[in-house]
């Protein structure tokens, strides 16, 4: 099942106010079409929303690769995100990164096992 | 102290004498190599709360080690080069094979750094590791047995706390004592880095280690897409050798959560409260301090009060009496001497707005502000084809374009390198130039405004067509937040010191050349003949004929020429209209000299030259147009 397309500007707004929340519990209840699956199952690193932990999966871009070792971003590492705009800001391990948000739709992210809440 | 600091040209160290023994500091970006560095040497190399202040290799000799030379290098996370000044890095250490590494890292980041002591142990060089930064360490609870992880891993380990010198006189002891050789280590590879190696060079020795094969350049061939699949393996097999060892002696602490906390921090990360606190920074820091403080309070202070009053007239009265020839007289003081009018200018009318505008950039920088304002701005520099760490080198050509045409090196590829290299040659005045402007044009708010929006205007035009015509890929960034944190007043001192005087031993000479030229220029009559020449065009601008030799001398050096308006409008020779047309066109000029050379030395001729001839004809026409619109719309 797709989610329903939205225009990026709506998209965005509903990630900077959180809208989809609301959304996501609407799906729980059986009732929702708009469930926003991006957000209700994040997969890559701009998806997550703030304060969420994740482990980074890979990377789906060999070229970048390289900038995010020298972050010390490689799988297996776990990550916060602290902010999402303008830019992704997370911490890995005692440090913090800002990384831009086509950079970080590039890493594939795993949640930690646990069910939508 | 007993030292000398030479800074060489990308990958060349000193020619070494015999017996020196060398000693080469290295390790990733912003975990005070630098500052050990200067404890070591006693120097001042500059030290930043960001990554990619050094861009250049300094050298120095010290008392604390008698018979080493030591070497400060720009920062590298891998031998395999990113930037530009990984490259300087990476040259210097796969030939340091006579030399002794000082690997140093962030201690309570040990777990990602150490990837690369490994690195440097493979390839068989003297390491010893320095875990710095210590007093953070025990901060967040973090735990290293640094003795054991010397024993495992074959090297003297020690800890430091560079900022408050504790440890330095260990590492200088463990240095002189002599260090064993190290042994050599091997890390597990999985077959994927084997048959990486193996494609792209066929002869490769089975036995070789990566760090052999990247050292002997055999990674150059190939492709971003196996450049990352390579290091991504390596990376994950040194990383699991790395933790094997950390897990025996040292223990990490999950970081307690809101790290990234204080009032400050929300209000310069917040897009909302970010914005104006940046506006706040350039009205107060910019406007208020550097051009109200600096170009206004200090230079006429130095200028009136002092130079004029009594070191002019001092001169000029000793001159006449000790030189009999006019002609020579003048080369020393009367209009264009070099005391009275090329030392003037540089230390009562330059150096109080460079020095003020130093300072406060050590400030911005050593609190951590510069990268939030990277964050901050990348989206407006993707469009210009840059992105946020671009603010590094742009924000100091506000400063002196110079030294920031060297700084681009810190941007990852070469496209944005010449892109952040154009837009400093054409939009970005330096703070001589600066100082001026704001001087002259500080009785007119509106002008100063006017006068922004048109440098703004041709900045982003200029960057919005550079990064549509200029092939390559697009910029990403990608860069480290350091905590916010407040700035040492010993640091900036120190910091706004070493700026100053490499400002002066870069600048003074050019100025004293300048007046040099021109009184040659004068003497010959050449210069009268350029002068009638340019003349016309500087009269189609509507300015007067005096204004032509300011703009001449301006070619020498932009704030040269910006003086000598700033001297024609107090002699009130410069109506309002005219001094905007003519600060206009000395901003848009080509830079100085010495930012030519540096333009040369980074790009090349061709790019040097063809964008200084780009630069004199927009100047010209914006000129042009501007007095135009002036005249035609009875504007001012």
């Amino acid at each position: 099942m797709e989610a329903p397309r939205e225009p990026a500007f709506v998209h965005r707004l509903r990630i900077l106010f959180r809208l989809d929340k609301r959304h996501r519990t609407q799906a729980h209840a059986g009732t929702g079409c708009v469930i926003d699956y991006k957000h209700a199952f994040p997969e890559t690193l701009d998806e997550l929303r703030r304060g969420q932990s994740a482990r980074i999966e890979s990377f789906s871009e060999l070229a970048h690769v390289r900038k995010f070792l020298s972050l010390g971003i490689l799988p297996g590492t776990t990550i916060t995100i602290l902010k999402q705009f303008p830019a992704v800001v997370l911490r890995v391990g005692y440090s913090e990164f800002a990384i831009d948000r086509l950079l970080a739709s590039t890493v594939r992210v795993r949640m930690p096992e646990r069910g939508i809440n | 102290m007993n030292c000398c600091t030479t800074t060489t040209e990308a990958g060349k160290l000193p020619g070494t004498l015999s017996g020196v023994r060398r000693l080469i500091v290295c390790g990733p970006p912003n975990v005070g190599k630098s500052l050990i560095f200067n404890r070591l040497t006693g120097r001042h190399a500059i030290v930043s709360n960001y990554p990619g202040t050094t861009v250049e290799i300094s050298s120095g000799t010290s008392d604390r080690l008698p018979g080493y030379e030591v070497s400060d290098t720009p920062g590298a996370y891998s031998l395999l080069p990113i930037t530009d000044e990984e490259r300087v890095s990476r040259d210097v250490l796969i030939e340091a094979h006579d030399a002794t590494i000082l690997h140093i890292v962030d201690a309570k980041n040990l777990r990602r750094m150490m990837p690369m002591t490994l690195e440097l142990l493979e390839l068989g060089l003297q390491v010893v590791l320095v875990l710095n930064m210590m007093d953070e360490a025990r901060q967040y609870h973090v735990h290293i047995d640094s003795n054991q992880l010397g024993e495992l891993l074959g090297i003297p380990v020690i800890e430091t706390v560079a900022t408050r010198n504790e440890g330095i006189d260990d590492l200088c002891r463990i240095i002189l004592d002599g260090i064993p050789p190290s042994r050599s280590l091997s890390v597990p590879y999985d077959d994927r880095v084997t048959r990486l190696m193996e494609t792209a060079n066929p002869v490769v020795d089975p036995a070789e280690s990566p760090s052999q094969f990247v050292a002997v350049g055999g990674a150059d061939s190939f492709t971003k897409e196996e450049m990352g699949e390579f290091e991504l393996s390596v990376r994950l097999a040194r990383q699991h050798y790395a933790d094997q060892i950390l897990g025996q002696c040292a223990t990490f602490p999950p970081p307690s959560s809101g790290a990234i906390s204080g009032i400050l921090n929300k209000i310069t990360m917040n897009g909302w409260t970010a914005v104006p606190f940046a506006m706040a920074v350039l009205y107060f820091g910019v406007y208020k301090f550097v051009g109200g403080f600096g170009a206004g309070t200090l230079v006429d202070f130095l200028e009136n009060g002092i130079y004029e009053a009594y070191i002019t007239p001092f001169l000029t009265i000793w001159t006449e009496r000790i030189i009999p020839w006019p002609v020579l007289q003048d080369l020393i003081v009367h209009e264009y001497g070099v005391l009275t009018l090329g030392l003037r200018y540089a230390v009562a009318l330059i150096l109080p707005v460079i020095g003020t505008f130093f300072l406060l950039f050590s400030v911005m920088e050593d609190s951590g502000y510069l990268p939030r304002l990277a964050l901050l701005l990348d989206k407006v520099f993707k469009k210009l084809g840059l992105n946020g760490r671009a603010v590094i080198p742009i924000v100091l050509g506000f400063g002196c374009g110079t030294m920031a045409t060297v700084v681009t090196r810190i941007l990852e590829t070469k496209r944005e390198r010449i892109i952040a290299t154009l837009l400093l040659g054409f939009a970005i005045p330096c703070s001589a130039q600066l100082g001026v402007v704001l001087g002259m044009l500080a009785q007119r708010p509106a002008a100063f405004v006017a006068w922004s929006s048109i440098l703004g205007a041709i900045f982003l035009v200029l960057g919005f067509l550079a990064a549509h015509n200029l092939p390559g890929e697009a910029p990403a960034f990608y860069l480290e937040m350091p905590p916010l944190r407040m700035p040492r007043l010993g640091n900036v001192l120190i910091k706004t010191y070493s700026r100053m005087h490499w400002y002066f031993i870069e600048i003074l000479p050019l100025f004293l050349a300048a007046s040099v030229l021109i009184w040659l220029g004068n003497l010959t009559g050449l210069f009268k003949i350029i002068i009638a020449g340019i003349s016309p065009l500087v009269q189609a601008m509507g300015l007067p004929a005096a204004a032509s030799g300011a703009l001449l001398f301006g070619f020498f050096r932009r704030d040269y020429g910006a003086a000598g308006l700033f001297d024609l409008q107090k002699h009130q020779m410069l109506d309002a209209r005219q001094t905007f047309v003519a600060v206009l066109v000395i901003s848009l000029f080509l830079p100085c000299i010495a930012q030519f050379f540096v333009m040369k030395k980074e790009r090349g001729w061709t790019f040097a030259l063809a964008t200084s001839a780009a630069i004199l004809v927009t100047a010209t026409v914006v000129g042009l147009v501007t007095n135009a619109i002036i005249v035609r719309t009875g504007l001012m």
